[in-house]
């Protein structure tokens, strides 16, 4: 018996869906006899839940439909209720919430798209089976990348609760962009004054090993035991050996722009950063260094190794947080022209304002050292615009004001102008800091700025005042451009390195922007502070705090559970021929012993492998190949003409959820199937649904190169061009077989896709 | 004046976004257009503010104000929206909308009205179109010996009836003979491009014409189209689209004159000497996307001293004159014209040149009223020069 529990999820479902027909339908239509349904208000809530428990024992079910919101939203929480009464992996969903209710407008479509849903929930439940767990150790060590405030505060949370901790910094100290700033908003603290101590706990912790100049360039294993490789560049100094005394920057005779200072000021080719700097050591900077040699001449402590090499190194880890940050977009040659030496960004100010910067302090122009008389902000520089970001970068209007406040406070006299689009100072004590520097007498004006035009060594700012409704001509002397944030390359960089999500901003995702924001899909890998989005200093001491939690709840036993939900190979029919092992990117499949066998730990689940083996004797369970057939048939049985489109966990399937989240149009015709990944889609997964009536087949998996599974896209690519083949051979048309490629982020192309595919398949 | 609840008409305003594919409901009124606008520069004209009244659907007072009749069609504010707001089309819908309830700007009767009696704006005889090549013996007339010319030269009611502007078309067809091209006309038939007309909110008098042309295109037995006008060009490359295919290419005269000295088939020679500056027209460039080749072609003649102007390109300012905006406010193009040609004078130049009969109408009218030292060239009266007789 096959218990279907149908959600009203209050107006959510029940808005759009006649519930109460469709659970009459299962109850007295359905061809088979073995189906009960229910319905409930809320199937999540504790009240759902006891239904679903109690129909489970009452009626003594092999298996539950859950027809609700997608399985992404509360599939944790019914597999939980499902798992107290019977295997936890007996139960299949027919998401009629994000890919049903929110894309069918018409109630009628609606419900009978749900029916077709909910049928083929039906029958792949049917060769449902029982799932084991088993438990593996994990490592206790953490990997933090990154040492900007977000890692540096994680790396104390976790040493505090007793975790070894391995902090990685590709610039020669860590601090991150926070150590470089002046003061910070709403309180107007010294920034150094409030994170110095914070770098020196780090340094001193015993617990954690920084890594600076370093690079995570590998990350293989599992969710509780990485192996990470690490490269750290040569510092050309022996970090054993420096004293930090400053002889050689003193004498060396080297003067380039300071990448620290941001061009502001000069350093030489050996340096350290900042007085602060942690490892407090120096380096030699072997883009600029001229080896004249004067530098080993006058080091006492005869540090200087012109001739290292960067060392590779490895480590095993059970968890690694993500906290490589954000950089500021360069409006060079645009029309902010920020080529110009008298336009500069919002964090070249700051080395300006710094005290211990290369003005000491004083707000000099670049182009010829005076004091301006007009300095003009200019805000949503590279933000809020679909040339450059779209989004919004959340800091700029708050850090604009701070540094306005403070610069009007020490010189009444000069002229401060503030050209925005939208303040937007909502937080805590933001709004009165806002207010305040009004009454300070900055000069807000409410106009994008449109276009920046030099006039020898000041600028013209073209804007208009929208309350006046007059357009006006801003004439400033120096402008500092609030720029928009961006991921840093680092960030960038460990995404691919790591196969991490990435919205369509760059930034990268968490697996619930809300209720799981600092998760990322890849279980034991998480993310924190402006890696996920801009955000203040103090939203990343937040999430700091939370990551460092959710990993010490992560590690906190000596093992973890993984659930088998692995591939298996069946021994009768394997041939051994080592196609599957050869494939398997995870090094999943052990072929040393008498039978080839799945190494549970190691198999990731993505099912590839099945799709491979040229006997069929390797199969994924929870997707089996007979699996997904039945689902195929249940949705065709109650639409024959479907067009049914796998759809990859961590990407298409999430598109296909966003496109129902923001109300988008699917045709009804569009039956999703999800798979793990799109690798896990066999020849006969898309030849069959054509044989069965079925319009068109597509799949939506991840973009090129951000396989989750590493290449399980390029594999499906290449299987569908011989299905397509196939199909042009049969007589049906390969063109009604595509594969559309889109991050987990982008709804908008899940639709076009959709779209696609009906116009294709008319 | 306190805008009462039913004045907003929402659904006006969702049936005109629903017509116009990038939306002024997008719009978040930063002021960037604004900032940038020529008109709005000379006006009260406030390209954000229509597109708020857009969205509130405050249709009577976008009908009953003249703000809608200002714009230049320029597409700076276009350009330069950072959310790609297309304000161009929705103000020629607003256009036409005005039209459609009976609010059209009276100024542009006579022009609408000769369009419908003569298929010409400037309230001139058929006949009359012959005037600007009477004197040349090597004009083609295709629409009598169809397929018998190299080219099929779209001259625009501008250049034909203006007898400023015969130069500029004479030129034209003397520097095509010289690289051995055949031009042909179309004569006492070749008609309004209609893109007058569609700018001022009469799209059905448009499509009228634009059949009519688009058959005449047709039969004229070439395989290439040159204009020297780019309102005809940017109108019948980009608005004809939806109405019917047009078989030959389509190039503005600077496109296929760069062309003809990049393959050599054209030579200039004889020493201009002239310190140059170039207008970009709107419809030329910001429309078309047409930068490079007359620059090209001026930094090949000899003896130009070729200067730029600080706003050039995407970033041009409007002489003032397209959209309407010539015809019913006079002054306020004369104005604009002048602005640029301040501009043009801090280069140094002695020349201003540009490759529109529009601007070149405009750019002159704005040199009488400042009293400027400048000349006023079309792009292929120099080429001309440079060409030994």
């Amino acid at each position: 018996m096959i218990g279907v529990f149908i959600c009203f999820c209050g107006n959510n479902i029940g808005g759009y869906i006649d519930v109460q027909q469709l659970t009459d339908y299962f109850n007295e239509e359905y061809p088979a006899d073995d189906v009960v349904a229910f319905n409930t208000t809320f199937l999540c809530s504790e009240i759902g839940q006891d239904l679903i428990k109690e129909k489970i024992e009452e009626l003594n079910l092999d298996a539950v439909v859950i027809a609700s919101c997608s399985p992404k939203h509360h599939g944790a929480i019914f597999q939980a209720c499902i798992g107290e009464k019977m295997n936890q992996y007996r139960w299949e969903f027919a998401n009629i919430r994000e890919q049903c209710a929110w894309v069918t407008p018409n109630k009628k479509n609606a419900t009978e798209k749900a029916k077709a849903i909910i049928s083929g929930a039906i029958e792949k439940s049917r060769l449902l089976e029982d799932i084991g767990s088993t438990r593996v150790p994990v490592t206790k060590d953490i990997l933090v990348i990154g040492g900007g405030i977000t890692g540096m505060h994680a790396a104390l949370e976790l040493s505090a609760k007793g975790f070894h901790v391995h902090l990685v910094e590709k610039k020669e100290t860590v601090g991150g962009n926070m150590v470089r700033f002046d003061r910070v908003f709403p309180t107007d603290d010294c920034a150094m004054c409030t994170s110095s101590p914070i770098l020196a706990e780090v340094a001193m912790d015993p617990l954690i090993d920084i890594y600076s100049l370093s690079e995570v360039t590998e990350v293989k294993g599992r969710p509780g035991e990485y192996d990470v490789t690490v490269v750290k560049q040569p510092r050309y100094i022996d970090e054993t050996k420096c004293t930090a005394c400053g002889d050689c920057t003193a004498h060396c005779p080297v003067e380039v722009w300071s990448e620290w200072d941001e061009g502001m000021g000069l350093r030489a080719a050996t340096y350290k950063p900042m007085a602060q700097a942690v490892p407090l050591k120096n380096r030699i900077n072997m883009d600029s260094c001229i080896r004249c040699g004067t530098c080993e001449n006058v080091c006492k402590a005869e540090a200087v190794m012109y001739n290292e090499e960067p060392k590779e190194f490895t480590m095993k880890v059970g968890a690694i947080l993500v906290a490589t940050g954000y950089e500021l977009i360069d409006l060079k040659n645009t029309e902010y022209h920020q080529e110009h030496p008298n336009v500069i960004s919002g964090l070249q100010l700051e080395r300006l304002k710094v005290p211990s910067g290369p003005t000491a302090g004083e707000i000099l122009r670049p182009s010829d050292g005076k004091m301006p008389k007009h300095l003009v902000f200019v805000q949503c520089a590279g933000s809020r615009d679909r040339r450059y970001n779209v989004y919004c970068s959340k800091i700029c209007c708050m850090y604009a004001t701070k540094n306005a406040r403070l610069i009007k406070s020490e010189n009444p006299d000069m002229k401060i102008s503030i050209c925005y689009i939208d303040m937007r100072t909502a937080g805590r004590g933001y709004e009165e800091f806002f207010d305040k520097a009004r009454e300070m007498g900055i000069n807000y004006i409410r106009g994008n700025v449109s276009e920046i035009v030099p006039d020898g060594e000041d600028l013209i700012l073209k804007v208009e005042d929208t309350f006046t409704s007059e357009p006006l001509d801003l004439k400033a002397d120096l402008v500092v451009l609030s720029s928009g944030l961006i991921p840093s390359q680092g960030t960038k960089d460990v995404a691919s390195t790591i196969h991490l999500v990435s919205g369509a901003d760059g930034f990268l995702a968490p697996v619930h922007v809300k209720i799981a924001p600092v998760d990322t899909a890849t279980k034991g890998i998480f993310i924190g502070g402006t890696t996920e989005a801009p955000k203040p200093i103090q939203e990343c001491i937040t999430d700091a705090g939370l990551v460092a939690s959710r990993i010490a709840s992560f590690l906190k036993d000596d093992d973890i559970e993984i659930d088998l939900t692995t591939s298996k190979i069946n021994p009768e029919i394997c041939i051994k021929c080592g196609t599957c092992a050869e494939n398997c990117v995870y090094d999943a499949i052990d072929t040393t012993g008498e039978n080839y066998e799945v190494l549970d730990v190691s198999c990731m689940a993505c099912g590839k492998c099945s799709v491979t083996c040229p006997t069929n004797a390797i199969d994924l369970s929870l997707y089996t190949e007979d699996q997904v057939i039945k689902q195929i048939d249940g949705i065709l049985a109650e639409d024959p003409d479907s067009i049914i489109g796998f759809s990859c966990y961590q990407c298409g399937y999430n598109a296909a959820d966003l496109a129902g989240t923001a109300k988008s149009f699917i045709d009804p015709k569009i039956k999703v199937v999800l798979v793990p990944c799109s690798g896990r889609v066999t020849m006969q997964h898309m030849l069959y649904p054509f044989f069965k009536g079925a319009r068109g087949v597509f799949l939506a998996a991840c973009l090129e190169g951000q396989c989750h599974y590493i290449d399980g896209n390029l594999q499906a690519k290449e299987k569908v061009k011989l299905a397509k083949k196939a199909l042009d051979v049969m007589g049906v048309g390969g063109h009604k077989l595509n594969l559309f490629n889109m991050s987990s982020a982008e709804g908008p192309k899940f639709v076009a896709a959709a779209k696609r595919m009906v116009e294709i398949c008319q | 004046m306190a805008i009462k609840q039913d004045e907003m008409d929402l659904e006006f305003s969702k049936k005109l976004a629903k017509e116009i594919g990038d939306s002024f409901q997008k719009c978040f009124q930063c002021g960037t257009c604004t900032a940038r606008c020529p008109a709005g520069n000379v006006s009260q004209y406030r390209v954000r503010k229509l597109m708020r009244m857009a969205q509130l659907g405050l249709k009577e007072r976008i009908f009953d104000s003249d703000e809608i009749w200002n714009c230049t069609t320029c597409s700076t504010c276009k350009i330069l929206c950072p959310w790609g707001v297309d304000t161009v089309s929705t103000i020629l819908r607003l256009r036409a909308e005005a039209v459609d309830a009976g609010h059209e700007n009276k100024k542009h009767d006579p022009l609408v009205k000769s369009l419908q009696s003569y298929d010409n704006p400037w309230l001139q005889p058929r006949s009359a179109r012959r005037k600007w090549y009477k004197k040349l013996d090597n004009v083609v007339d295709l629409s009598k010996k169809p397929g018998e010319a190299d080219v099929l030269y779209y001259v625009g009611c501008t250049a034909t009836f203006d007898p400023r502007l015969w130069n500029m078309a004479q030129s034209v067809v003397k520097v095509l003979a010289k690289a051995g091209i055949t031009v042909g006309v179309l004569g006492k038939e070749e008609k309004c491009c209609g893109g007058t007309v569609r700018g001022v909110g009469h799209p059905d008098i448009f499509e009228g014409l634009a059949k009519r042309n688009i058959e005449d295109f047709n039969n004229s037995g070439v395989d290439t189209i040159i204009f020297s006008c780019p309102g005809c060009l940017n109108t019948v490359m980009n608005a004809y689209k939806d109405i019917g295919e047009i078989k030959p290419r389509m190039v503005h005269v600077v496109e296929y004159v760069a062309e003809l000295l990049e393959k050599g088939k054209l030579k200039l020679d004889k020493d201009v000497g002239r310190i140059i500056t170039y207008h970009d027209p709107c419809h030329l460039g910001k429309h078309c996307e047409v930068f490079d080749p007359p620059r090209d072609i001026l930094k090949a003649i000899p003896g130009v001293e070729f200067k730029e102007m600080d706003f050039i390109r995407e970033n041009s300012w409007c002489c003032g004159a397209g959209g309407g905006v010539k015809t019913a406010y006079p002054d306020r193009a004369t104005e604009l014209a002048s602005n640029r040609l301040k501009e043009a004078e801090d280069t140094g130049a002695d020349t201003i040149t540009s490759a529109c009969s529009f601007c070149y109408q405009n750019l002159l009218d704005g040199i009488k009223q400042s009293d400027s030292k400048l000349e006023m060239k079309d792009i292929m009266e120099i080429v001309a020069e440079a060409i030994e007789e």
